[in-house]
Formats: C-alpha cells, sequence, structure tokens
C-alpha cells in the first residue's frame, strides 16, 4: 500500500506529489477518504479524467477544497507489451517445390 | 539459371493484407478460421480470441507500410498496436489478422507467450511480414 497526497481545487482539478502517481494510478484501484466521505473507482490509462469526477464529487462534499490522500493498492497486473514475431514467406517454396517444376520449367 | 519475380507480385500481394486487414485479434491458440479468430470462448467454445484492434486499411495511413525486404523481395510492416482491449484471461501465444466484411482470416503469427487478464490492455510490437525473391 502507497499513500499519496492529491491536492484538489474547487472545479475538480487535481496535482499530486509524486511524478510517478500518474502511471501508478493507471494500473490500480483507488480510493479516496476525505471527511468521513469515501469514493471509489477505477482509474485506467486516464487517470486524470478517471479521477476528476471522484475529486469533484468529494470537493462539492466537502467545499472548500483542499487536499484528500488517495490510498493506492495494485489490485490488477501491468497491462501487457506482447513481442510479435515476423512472418517471412520463401519465394523458393512456390518455385522449387511447386509451380515451375509442375509446368516443367527449368530449374 | 535465374528466377525472378516482378515486384509488383509482392507488392500486391502485401496490399491484400493492408486492403482488407481491418482488425487485429490476439488469441490463445492459432486460430483455423475467422470464427474462431474473432470469437471469444465465452462467445462460441471454439472461438480463441482474447481481445482486439481497429487497424486502418491501404498502405501508408497508419497501420500498413510496405517497403523493400530486409533480406529480399518486399516487406509489409504492421505498426504496434497500444490499446488492445482484453476481454478474456488466457495465454496470449498467436495473433490474427482478419477482413470482417470479407469473414476472412488473413494472416496468423506467433507472439512471445504471455499470460493476459481481462480488462487490462495490452501492446504488440510491430512486426512485418516479408515475401522473399526466389532463389
Amino acid at each position: 500500500m502507497q499513500r499519496f497526497n492529491i491536492a484538489l481545487t474547487a472545479t475538480g482539478v487535481i496535482a499530486v506529489d509524486a511524478g510517478s502517481i500518474e502511471e501508478a494510478l493507471s494500473l490500480v484501484e483507488l480510493s479516496i477518504r476525505k471527511g468521513g466521505l469515501a469514493l471509489c473507482g477505477r482509474a485506467l490509462r486516464n487517470p486524470t479524467a478517471a479521477l476528476a469526477p471522484l475529486i469533484d464529487a468529494t470537493s462539492k462534499a466537502n467545499a472548500p477544497a483542499t487536499a484528500v490522500t488517495a490510498e493506492v493498492a495494485p489490485t490488477r497486473q501491468d497491462d501487457h507489451a506482447l513481442e510479435v514475431q515476423d512472418v517471412v514467406v520463401d519465394a523458393r517454396t512456390f518455385f522449387s517445390g511447386g509451380v515451375i517444376q509442375n509446368d516443367n520449367s527449368p530449374n | 539459371m535465374t528466377k525472378s519475380v516482378v515486384t509488383s507480385a509482392y507488392e500486391d500481394g502485401l496490399r491484400h493484407i493492408a486492403n482488407f486487414g481491418q482488425t487485429m485479434h490476439l488469441c490463445r491458440v492459432a486460430p483455423l478460421d475467422y470464427n474462431q479468430a474473432v470469437q471469444t470462448a465465452t462467445q462460441a467454445q471454439s472461438g480463441v480470441a482474447l481481445g482486439k484492434s481497429t487497424l486502418t486499411l491501404s498502405v501508408n495511413q497508419g497501420t500498413y507500410t510496405t517497403t523493400t525486404g530486409l533480406t529480399s523481395g518486399r516487406r509489409l510492416n504492421i505498426t504496434t498496436q497500444t490499446t488492445i482491449t482484453l476481454s478474456e484471461t488466457a495465454n496470449a501465444n498467436h495473433l490474427a489478422i482478419v477482413s470482417d466484411t470479407r469473414s476472412a482470416l488473413l494472416l496468423v503469427t506467433t507472439i512471445t507467450s504471455q499470460a493476459v487478464t481481462a480488462g487490462n490492455t495490452a501492446a504488440t510490437s510491430s512486426f512485418n511480414l516479408e515475401i522473399r525473391d526466389p532463389t
């Protein structure tokens, strides 16, 4: 479990106290608590967009907005980077083993 | 003794993939036909699809690029896909490109096997289809 401070504005714009939070939040379930109000949500690839309505709701329920703490617990695997192998078609397959020999062409 | 094939023969063959390959599917095993490639195991018992990405048709429009072959002949590059949404949890070890309008399986290749999780996204590396000169 990691803990980050998230600063709020009245319009729900957020700032975080760690540069890597954007990446961290992109892969985790997120819960936000402030003043007894708990909101939960899943932040995906665009954490700012995913967080905005949560932060906004928190702000309105707890104005004036100041800051909340987000507890970040990894509950998902990292997104997956997959390595694809090339495909090679060797024309020898067609010419030495197929068309030309069957047509009695010089080999 | 010399064998040769006009470059446009390779180019046209590669462009068939570029002109009709609308969707890329990650698969848990090699699909044998279009239906297997596009359906998940949840949708059909024979389905092998795990997630998909929509491709941009035609060469030099974003997904597909043709160039001189690295060894010889012609080469079709399929660019990196970064937003494949996964709908099944399994090991991904094949990739298929299909034509949805033709219900056709156009290309299957292997990927380094990796466990993937439904709800996550996957990214595939760029890869190539090369047709080499006869020798």
